[in-house]
Parts: C-alpha cells; sequence; structure tokens
C-alpha cells in the first residue's frame, strides 16, 4: 500500500479567491466547485496547471487520475500526440481566417461517412447544436412543440432550462413536453394530446441524470420510438454529445440499433479541440440550410484537423472495445475493494460513462464523503455525475485507482 | 407577485416570528407580560394561523394545532382579500372583520400587538441609516439574522405551496428532509413530500440534505443578496452535502423570497 499522503490545495484556493473578484462565481458552470459539487470543496482542486494522458495536475502539482475526462472531450487521452500533431500543425497554416480551410470538407467527409449520415453541420458547443437541431425540426414540420425526457440535458439555451430558474421565461419553455424514460405509451399519449403539433423527440441515447441511477433503453424501446416518430412525421434528434464515440463509432443511434433523423456531437468528437456537430439526413438539410446559424469561431480550421486525426485513429485502433475493456477491469476491481470494506458499490449506465453509488446511502452522505477522500489521494471522481473513460488508461492506473479506493473507505469507515 | 402567496408569507413567516421575538426581545415579552390571550388571523385563500400569548411567551398555532384548547375565546381577525391583510401588513390602514366575544380584546391588537410588530419591525428591517450602527451590536446582529433566517426559510415554503412558479419548482423536488443550519447556532428543517414543504424550527435527525453556514456572518451576507450563494460555496463559506437536487430546487426557490420580501 503506498503511503497515505492528502492533497493541499494552497495555491488553488489563492487563485480561487482572485477569480472571485473578478469572475462570477470564481469559476462557473459545471467545472466550478458549486455546479461540479465539491462537496466538501476543501477536498477538490479549483485550478489545473498541465494534462497528460489520463492524468491532470492541478495549481499545487498534485497529481490526479481524471475519471470525468473534462468531462467527455478526453477520450485519447491529454495530449495525444496525434491529435495534437495534426492541430498544431493546422495552426500553423491557418486556423481563423475569412474563409474555412479546405480541412473542414475533409471533416465533415470523415464524420458523415463514420455516423452514416448524410451532412454535418459544425458549431462550437453542445448546446450549439442541440439548439440547431430544434430549430431545424420547427422549420422543417412547422411545429411548434418539442417531447424531451424528464430529467434530460440538452444544454443551458433558456429553451433546455425550466422554469424558475435565473433568466428563464414561462415562454422559452412553453412548447416543452415532457414523458419519462422508456415510456413510449406516454409519447403516443402527447401525439393524441397535441395532433400535428409536435415537432421533434430530443433525447440522450440512454437516461444518465445527476443524482441517479442511470438506465438504458428497454428493449425495443428505440425501434418503437423510431417507429412513432416516422408514423407521426416527428423529426428523432439522439442528443449525442455526452455519449458519441463513447458507445459506438457510428454513433449512439447505431449503438441501439435505430437511424436518428438528427444527432448532435461534440466532446469526444475532437479530443477536447473544440469543435461541435450536428449530422442529419438528407431530407433535412434543406431545412437547415435555410436556417441562419453562424458564429465567430464556427469555422475554425484547427479543431476540423484535430477531429480528422481523432476519429482516424479511434477507428484505426478501436479505441471503444480498448474502453469497454479498461471500464470493465477497473469496475470488477472497484466492486471487490467495495466488498473487501464491507460496502456494495453499485455501477450503472454504459460501462465506459458509469453512473456510481453505494448501496443503504440513498442520500449520498456517504459517497460524497469517500469520493471526497479518494480525490483528497488522487483520483478524481464526482459525487453526482456519470463518469468517463479514455483509452489512456493503463492497468498501473487501474492499480493505483484500487489502492486508493480503498484507502478512501478506510478513512470513513469511523464515519459511516 | 402573487397576492395569496405574499399573504401567506406574512402569516406563516413574518408574524411567526412574533414567536421568537419574544424569547429574543426582552420589550416585546414585557408587553405581553401577565396577559393571556390567543388572536386567530384568517384570510380568504390562506391557510389560518393563530398566535397564543401566555404571560410573556407566545405559541405560533397551525393546522391541527388551531382545534386546540388555546383557541377558545380567541380573538378572530378575517380578512375578505389576502390584499386587504397585505396592505395591513404593510402599513396600510385596514379594518379587519372579528368576532364579537373579541370585541373586549380589541385593545390588545390596537395598542399591544402594534408595539409587537413594530419591535418585529425593528429586528427585520434596520433603518438603512443605522444598520451599520446596529449591527455593531452582537446581540442585535444576531436576532436580526436568526429572524431573518426564519422568515426567509418559512417563506420558502409558502412560496412552494402558492406561487405558481414556487409550485413548479417545488414539484420537481425529491421527497425528504432539508436541515438549514448555522455551525452551533439555529436551524430550521425544510420537509418535501409530494411537491408541498413545510418548514420548522430544529433539526431532522434524518436529513436527505445538508446546507451548513460557517457563522452567522455568511447568512446575513447572503440572505441580505451582499454574497451570491454559488460564490459562498465556492469559497467555503457554506457547505453543502446529501441530495443535491433538494438544494438546487430551494435554491431557486430562495430567489423568489428575495422578490416576495425584498
Amino acid at each position: 500500500m503506498s503511503k497515505d499522503n492528502l492533497n493541499v490545495y494552497t495555491r488553488s484556493r489563492e487563485l480561487y479567491n482572485r477569480a472571485l473578484n473578478v469572475i462570477p462565481t470564481g469559476v462557473y458552470g459545471h467545472l466550478g466547485p458549486s455546479n461540479g459539487c465539491a462537496i466538501p470543496v476543501e477536498a477538490y482542486p479549483i485550478f489545473s496547471k498541465k494534462a497528460k494522458g489520463t492524468y491532470f495536475w492541478d495549481a499545487d502539482d498534485n497529481r490526479f487520475i481524471d475519471y470525468m475526462c473534462a468531462y467527455g472531450p478526453n477520450i485519447l487521452g491529454y495530449g495525444d500526440k496525434e491529435v495534437d500533431d495534426a492541430a498544431i500543425a493546422q495552426l500553423r497554416k491557418g486556423n481563423c481566417v475569412t474563409i474555412p480551410d479546405e480541412v473542414m470538407v475533409d471533416f465533415a467527409e470523415l464524420l458523415t461517412q463514420t455516423v452514416k449520415k448524410d451532412w454535418a453541420f459544425f458549431c462550437k458547443n453542445g448546446g450549439d447544436v442541440t439548439s440547431l437541431a430544434i430549430m431545424t425540426a420547427r422549420y422543417a414540420t412547422g411545429r411548434k412543440k418539442i417531447v424531451m425526457v424528464k430529467n434530460g440535458y440538452h444544454g443551458v439555451a433558456p429553451w433546455t432550462q425550466k422554469i424558475g430558474y435565473a433568466g428563464v421565461l414561462e415562454e422559452d419553455v412553453s412548447n416543452n413536453l415532457y414523458i419519462h424514460w422508456n415510456d413510449v405509451q406516454e409519447f403516443e399519449n402527447l401525439i393524441k394530446q397535441y395532433p400535428g403539433q409536435i415537432a421533434a423527440f430530443i433525447s440522450t441515447p440512454y437516461y444518465h441524470p445527476t443524482f441517479e441511477d442511470n438506465k438504458l433503453p428497454a428493449e425495443n424501446y428505440w425501434k418503437q420510438m423510431r417507429e412513432v416518430c416516422t408514423k407521426n412525421g416527428i423529426v428523432l434528434i439522439i442528443d449525442d454529445i455526452r455519449c458519441g464515440f463513447r458507445l459506438d463509432i457510428e454513433g449512439s443511434d447505431a449503438r441501439y440499433g435505430i437511424k436518428a433523423d438528427l444527432i448532435t456531437f461534440c466532446k469526444a468528437i475532437a479530443n477536447g479541440y473544440n469543435v461541435s456537430a450536428l449530422c442529419g439526413v438528407d431530407s433535412l438539410k434543406g431545412a437547415v440550410s435555410d436556417v441562419f446559424y453562424t458564429g465567430s469561431y464556427w469555422l475554425s480550421a484547427e479543431p476540423f484537423a484535430a477531429g480528422v486525426a481523432c476519429i482516424n485513429k479511434m477507428k484505426r485502433d478501436n479505441t471503444i472495445s480498448q474502453l469497454r475493456f479498461i471500464a470493465d477491469k477497473l469496475h470488477t476491481g472497484m466492486k471487490e475493494v467495495a466488498k473487501k470494506n464491507g460496502r456494495e458499490l453499485i455501477i450503472t449506465g454504459e460501462p465506459v460513462m458509469w453512473f456510481m453509488r453505494h448501496a443503504d446511502d440513498e442520500s449520498f452522505f456517504m459517497h460524497q464523503a469517500w469520493v471526497a477522500e479518494c480525490v483528497k489521494r488522487g483520483v478524481f471522481f464526482t459525487n453526482h455525475h456519470n463518469h468517463f473513460i479514455n483509452s489512456a488508461i493503463t492497468d498501473e492506473d487501474i492499480a493505483f485507482t484500487l489502492d486508493v479506493a480503498d484507502r478512501a473507505y478506510k478513512a470513513i469507515k469511523d464515519k459511516f | 407577485m402573487d397576492a395569496t402567496t405574499k399573504a401567506s408569507i406574512n402569516l406563516h413567516a413574518v408574524l411567526r416570528n412574533i414567536q421568537d421575538l419574544c424569547e429574543i426581545d426582552k420589550e416585546a415579552s414585557q408587553v405581553v407580560a401577565g396577559k393571556k390571550i390567543t388572536v386567530k388571523f384568517s384570510v380568504k385563500g390562506c391557510e389560518p394561523m393563530a398566535l397564543a400569548f401566555n404571560d410573556g411567551k407566545c405559541k405560533y398555532l397551525r393546522g391541527e394545532a388551531l382545534n386546540g384548547e388555546e383557541l377558545k375565546g380567541a380573538l378572530k381577525l378575517s380578512f375578505s382579500s389576502p390584499e386587504k391583510f397585505n396592505t395591513l401588513i404593510d402599513g396600510g390602514k385596514v379594518v379587519p372583520m372579528f368576532n364579537l366575544l373579541g370585541i373586549p380584546k380589541l385593545g390588545f391588537v390596537l395598542k399591544d400587538f402594534d408595539v409587537i410588530t413594530k419591535r418585529l419591525e425593528y429586528y427585520l428591517r434596520p433603518d438603512p441609516s443605522k444598520v451599520d450602527e446596529l449591527y455593531a451590536d452582537k446581540d442585535y446582529f444576531k436576532a436580526n439574522t436568526e429572524l431573518l433566517a426564519y422568515t426567509a426559510f418559512h417563506a420558502l415554503a409558502e412560496i412552494a405551496n402558492y406561487d405558481p412558479v414556487g409550485r413548479e419548482i417545488a414539484h420537481r423536488m425529491p421527497d425528504g428532509v432539508i436541515n438549514v443550519e448555522i455551525k452551533d447556532g439555529i436551524g430550521v428543517a425544510i420537509a418535501v413530500k409530494d411537491g408541498r414543504l413545510s418548514a420548522s424550527i430544529g433539526r431532522d435527525p434524518k436529513p436527505r440534505a445538508k446546507m451548513v453556514f460557517g457563522n452567522l456572518d455568511v447568512v446575513n451576507r447572503v440572505l441580505n443578496g451582499k454574497t451570491d450563494a454559488y460564490s459562498a460555496m465556492g469559497a467555503g463559506l457554506f457547505n453543502i452535502s446529501g441530495l443535491i437536487p433538494l438544494l438546487d430546487n430551494m435554491n431557486h426557490l430562495l430567489t423568489l423570497v428575495a422578490k416576495y420580501l425584498g
């Protein structure tokens, strides 16, 4: 067993105090201590200094094996040489220019061939393309209403949020309808209730909310949803921002045996370079072409080059199989360590993006304490969100993780 | 702003404080020393409540407690609309309907109760020109902050049950109890059941989520809008734990509290 050194975060804290003066909440959004559920905040680093492979180092030089992978983008390991080399070469050649670089066409061809769609529209973030998908579906169908899964997440644009959230108007969400995950009948009931009014059904390929066991699609769920959408002229949108390229190289609609009308990608598409994409079927190409949608950096060339390199490498190396192998090994080991310490670790969702909690801890108090002890010892888990596997994780990294998990259980033994 | 929600807040969050005021403030306690009288407030559309005064102390009564002995011979004040009640609380002149049995006790409302509500106002709404001076007094600061916290978290429950947006938020909350507490100090337990909220003083032994403020100063700054909750949390000024969707939605309700009490 290695020495039980606990991290200290002096520099991170200094930076955070400076940040509070000039940046709202210090660090806003999901990477910040509040939305990122750093519980307790003292256990977590706030600023990073460098990253390589499956590790990042914080501002105090503490090393962390990172099971959040920047919340998804890191799929091949931080600083992957092939991807970085392609991006840097493109950066030196030209990046943000008045007209796009030819690499945009290369990327669109590669992406559409890979995910078996007819066109690709590039933006920057996941929310850019989920919003574009909704605009496209509404324009194509001439309908207003959107059906989504309760507790689903599709970004931060006003239409994705809820009444009572800061800055969100009732009108922003007045055309949203919700169904429960895996409930085809509820969807059909809504179609009867709002005949000819539903433009699209948007959903992640499986159910991965925070603080809840993740749920896979029931048998035939997606097949039935596809049929209902087709029968009723409803655009089926798979929001693959989080899952894309981790479940199936052809997209998560392929993973679950259907073909979406529109599918969104971001996160793992370019191993951390900032690009997102909406891909779709030919029948919606005209509609998306009519939507006025653009951004200052959306056609920058560097991320396109990174995307080409990333997708080529994932295909060549069969990254998805690697991820599954690593995930299975890690989860088996973690469950054994938990059992050895008298705990039951519950893992749900797709293994490469697993959500975990502990049995007999329905309010997460013990789980949060255990995760905090892991973080203090250099394993970056979160207590609220699904995790991510990247292909740079080695057996040695897994062994380190299991050792830390064991020490974390022992650290909380007398408290829970 | 919804008038019924505001009236419920005035009843069950603002006037409720008189129970604690009589413990904290000697002046308020002395006004009701040696007196035994119960005043019941009924406002159209709102759940009624009563304040039972008994020799310097006061008990806030709601729900089943309104069927108890203390209500016998109570002075009953009825308001035909929440707007009229709110006008009264805001300092306007409104004559409530009262029961004939209560006529001899009206003097209490017109005189003594008026003194008590002014003491409550002294603590809840410090004169802006004197606030620094008042806050320098540790006892005042403690009383002000604790009463503010009681008001805010009880108001939050009323908003969750009456305000249209508040109800939407409340229905997104899982069942369970949130303990909001000040380290080594007071606590309020907020219970959520089937989208309805109730608040009570103290700590629940089995909460599903906790919000623990490091000290009174942090609570005061957050409730007075001098520090936003996310920054305060990131800075470690208060800690949260447990089922965070409960706390996240509670935070959305707290933003509505500011609108009603602001």
